[in-house]
């Protein structure tokens, strides 16, 4: 019981307070009382020795006549006014011989007193005292106070005469005719001392207990607060949530429960963002993961692939126009292509690829991209552009930012139902401020180029968001895509240091950020591409077995003054360039073609049109040998995809030298 | 030392003296008090003669006859009793006392070489005055030291006998006996008669006796102004300037007629000044017949009312 009490008084700031303050108070209250009582106890004492003083001054005064001619007659009025006060009870007069004239005291004091045994013995010495003194003198007894006080009369005249004029005469001296013994009872003041101690004492409890009283539900209303705090704190570090605290107060206490709730706002933002930044982390560890392993086996892959294709072509040279396994090699041949290409997509996420970065201006290879695509993609799709002119550069590979804008904006394509709704890409220069790199793990303090590209598509579902950059993922149906599309745009856009922000709500829309960190270089004027774009009017056979790229490929010939053929198979174009092969200019075809691939197209045009110059566009171009090229009539190879200027400054380029 | 200085003084003074009057008068003076001045501005008033004056009181320790016998005055005049017991001793020059109220006391073996004029208005007058202010008076109290005052007696009962007035006397030896010989008389006079008797007269005394004429009523009768202010409705007072002229009209008949026989002539006040408190008067209820104050020269009422 005692030690919790203790416990309770040592951890308890309330009761602490509450007991120093009630002890404090008590103290002071009854402290206060003690002084006040013995300050006033003097002053009664005093008082009751000055009343004793002037009382038997006054009857020394009133007596003189009596204790002159000593008639007890003369004397009863003046003894009778001083017992009138209540603390007198006994009066003694002597006269000037210490004869006792009048000796009155009050019946019910002092009966039992052994003081008054010997009250009439007064010694000589006492007398004489007395009379040496003017003032009324006083002893002081327990029980009483005696006071003395001599009766003083002027000298007689010496003569009759004098009796004249006695106004006249000098100063007459003054003698001692008797004495005066007045006793005051201390009984009253005794009383009156008890009395005003007992009314002092309970005013004293009165205000000791209000001021407690009032302290109690001061302190509870203090406390209140800080015990809801306490609590929010406690339930903050056991499970990490806690509720609101109240802060209607606006003292001390309610802004530190302001500042309390605003810390634990703050601590549960800033732990969402930990986590979303461990998220990001995570999946930028996973995207680094699956990036290594793929590109580790794209890599080898291709090597192989590298080997197949070639001995299948060399086989293909090697038996007749009838074989029948002619058909199955081909296949082979078709089926490599295939894996070449996305070999090539995996080197491309993978960030393995061999592309060079370089100093980029992006906004016109944008606004390219989307003149492209405003011609392959539906018309009920709105297309708004917002391109802010800037002189900011970005180091990254021209072709790669064609294929994000490209792969983005097919994929909202996609995301739109019947093909109807709105596409919106916007390029902008914006400066990242510390707060807001801080809630991306991946963006940092800087100048970017932000690429944002917006649909109000169906939206991407929130339990997939996590794994759209996953390659091979996919929610397209069997045979419509192959997973690689924003793997491919997470390569690209990591290996220029950049970083994509998703945001998706289904049914509204998704809209994917793309910031590129900004440099200061100088852009060659080689790369402004549509400047100076080299123009023909030659007529050109194009070959792709991709209806897109195919379209793509004739917007772009024809935008620079060519006359375009375009056949979607090799078999196709052989027959067109047969029909009429001295109207072509030059033949552009594609390597990985079903049926025949690309090397094989060029060889059989090389035989009917020698002079003809061929350009080769192949995704990855390591597994063609000089050789080969040089047989089938290939005057270059571009890799796809390509831009606009490099297709422009190819062709002119395969053009003029062939003349 | 002193006595050096006073020999050379006197040598002078009288040296002085002769040279302007071949008479010397020696004024011994008891005390420096105001009516023993006046008294002498009196004598000096009728008896235009110089007079040079020996104040007792300045003087202690010194045997003032044999010094005044030295000096070879031509008459001396004894200012106050105590003056007059100085001097009775001497024989060879005549003597003049004033403002002494008993001299018999002093003189009573009957020195020819003395004379003068006693401070007491004669009793007859004094009640003739009561009588005729307070004609419905008959008891009239009185206290007295039989020692000290009762030759004042004698003559106010001879003075009451003649007026019809009933003397109650209270005699006392001691000023302790004075309440109660008061006490004694309440309800049995209708004025009290207040004497100079030093024996009645103390401050205690006269404290209670004006309290106790107040709280019954009982008018007193002073012989001085002085107690008109303490509660005192009537006082028979001396004119001390008169006493004086008195005197030097005994003087001068001394000069004139160098008779010695003249001599041994003792007289009384013949002037007495009567002043009302009308105050007390009024408080007393006491009405006075102010028509018959003719009689004794009028009733000086400014001081006190």
């Amino acid at each position: 019981m005692n030690l919790n009490l203790i416990r309770t008084f040592r951890e308890g700031f309330g009761i602490r307070i509450f007991i120093l303050f009630t002890v404090f108070t008590f103290l002071v209250s009854f402290g206060f009382i003690g002084f006040f009582m013995h300050f006033q106890s003097k002053a009664m004492e005093q008082a009751l020795k000055n009343n004793g003083s002037i009382l038997a001054n006054l009857l020394a005064y009133n007596s003189k006549i009596g204790v002159f001619s000593e008639n007890i007659e003369l004397l009863k009025d003046p003894v009778d006014g001083i017992f009138q006060q209540e603390e007198v009870f006994r009066v003694t007069l002597y006269n000037q011989a210490k004869e006792i004239l009048v000796d009155n005291k009050k019946s019910n004091f002092g009966k039992k007193n052994t003081y008054f045994t010997n009250y009439k013995k007064i010694s000589t010495e006492i007398f004489k005292n007395i009379d040496a003194h003017h003032a009324a003198v006083y002893l002081d007894h327990n029980d009483n106070v005696e006071f003395w006080s001599k009766v003083v009369s002027i000298e007689t005249p010496l003569n009759d005469e004098s009796l004249f004029f006695a106004n006249e005469m000098p100063n007459q001296k003054a003698r001692t005719i008797g004495f005066v013994r007045v006793l005051l009872s201390k009984q009253m003041l005794h009383n009156r001392l008890m009395s005003l101690y007992i009314k002092s004492l309970m005013i004293g409890l009165s205000f000791w207990l209000a001021g407690s009283i009032f302290i109690f539900f001061v302190l509870k209303s203090i406390i209140k607060p800080l015990k809801q705090l306490t609590s929010g704190v406690k339930a903050l570090g056991e499970y990490g949530v806690v509720d609101k605290i109240p802060a209607d107060a606006r003292d001390e206490i309610g802004e530190l429960a302001d500042a309390f709730n605003n810390m634990y706002e703050s601590l549960k933002r800033k732990n969402a963002e930990k986590k979303q930044l461990e998220e990001q982390l995570l999946h930028a560890q996973k995207m680094e993961a699956i990036g290594t392993l793929a590109g580790g086996i794209a890599h080898d892959f291709n090597n192989i692939l590298g080997v197949i294709v070639g001995y299948t072509e060399l086989a293909l040279l090697n038996i007749s126009e009838a074989d029948p396994l002619r058909g199955k090699l081909n296949q082979v041949l078709k089926a490599s292509g295939r894996a070449t290409d996305l070999v090539k997509q995996i080197l491309a996420f993978s960030r393995k690829d061999k592309q060079k970065l370089m100093p980029t201006r992006i906004s016109p290879i944008v606004k390219e991209a989307i003149k492209m695509l405003r011609a392959s993609l539906p018309a009920t799709i709105e297309i708004r552009m917002d391109i802010k002119n800037s002189n900011v550069s970005i180091l990254s590979d021209p072709s790669q930012i064609h294929q994000i804008i490209m792969n983005l904006c097919t994929n909202a394509a996609h995301a739109m139902p019947d093909n109807k709704g709105e596409l919106e890409v916007s390029l902008e220069e914006l400066y990242i401020d510390e707060e807001t790199a801080s809630r991306h793990a991946d963006l940092q303090t800087g100048h970017y180029q932000k690429l944002t590209v917006y649909d109000n598509g169906e939206g991407i579902k929130p339990e997939i968001m996590d794994r759209i950059f996953d390659p091979f993922f996919t929610t397209k149906g069997p045979g419509k895509g192959t997973g690689m599309g924003l793997a491919v745009i997470h390569g690209i856009v990591k290996r220029c240091q950049g970083t994509i922000i998703v945001d998706s709500k289904i049914g509204k829309g998704s809209i994917f950020q793309i910031f590129f960190p900004a440099i200061d270089a100088e852009i060659s004027e080689e790369l402004e591409l549509n400047k100076d774009l080299p123009h023909g009017n030659e007529k050109i056979l194009c070959i792709d077995d991709e209806k897109q790229i195919i379209d793509f490929d004739q917007e772009i010939l024809e935008r620079l003054g060519y006359q375009v053929v375009t056949a979607s198979t090799a078999a196709g174009a052989l027959e067109i360039f047969k029909a009429a092969h001295d109207s072509f200019d030059m033949v552009i075809t594609d390597m990985t073609m079903p049926g025949m691939t690309g090397l094989e197209l060029a060889m059989e045009i090389s035989n009917l049109s020698p002079e003809i110059p061929i350009i080769l566009c192949t995704g990855y171009n390591s597994n063609i040998s000089d050789y080969k090229t040089q047989e089938a009539g290939i005057i270059k190879i571009i890799m796809k995809p390509f831009a606009m200027h490099e297709i422009a400054f190819a062709i002119r380029e395969v053009l003029d030298n062939s003349v | 030392m002193k006595i050096y200085v006073l020999i050379v003084t006197m040598s002078i003074l009288f040296c002085s003296v002769t040279a302007v009057s071949a008479q010397k008068i020696l004024a011994v003076q008891s005390i420096r008090v105001a009516p023993y001045e006046e008294a002498l501005k009196g004598f000096e008033s009728v008896c235009k003669l110089h007079v040079r004056r020996l104040v007792l009181s300045d003087y202690k320790n010194i045997d003032i006859a044999n010094e005044i016998k030295s000096l070879h005055p031509d008459m001396i005049l004894a200012i106050g009793v105590t003056a007059l017991a100085k001097v009775k001793h001497i024989r060879k020059i005549p003597i003049i006392y004033f403002m002494v109220l008993d001299p018999k006391s002093v003189i009573s073996s009957g020195e020819k070489n003395i004379s003068g004029v006693s401070m007491n208005i004669p009793q007859k007058d004094q009640l003739a005055v009561i009588v005729n202010l307070f004609p419905d008076i008959k008891d009239i109290g009185i206290i007295y030291n039989p020692k000290k005052t009762s030759f004042i007696i004698k003559r106010a009962e001879t003075a009451a006998w003649n007026t019809g007035i009933n003397l109650i006397k209270k005699t006392v030896n001691t000023p302790k006996n004075v309440a109660s010989r008061m006490m004694e008389m309440q309800g049995k006079i209708d004025l009290f008669w207040l004497i100079p008797d030093s024996t009645v007269l103390t401050p205690e005394t006269i404290k209670f006796l004006f309290l106790f004429s107040m709280n019954n009523k009982i008018p007193i009768i002073a012989f001085s102004k002085n107690y008109l202010g303490i509660g005192a409705l009537l006082s028979i007072g001396i004119d001390s300037y008169d006493i004086g002229r008195q005197a030097g009209e005994l003087g001068n008949t001394f000069f004139t007629t160098n008779n010695k026989n003249l001599f041994n002539q003792h007289i009384d006040a013949r002037r007495p000044v009567v002043s009302l408190n009308k105050k007390i008067a009024n408080k007393l209820g006491i009405k006075i017949n102010k028509n018959n104050a003719n009689a004794f020269g009028g009733i000086d009422e400014s001081e006190f009312n």
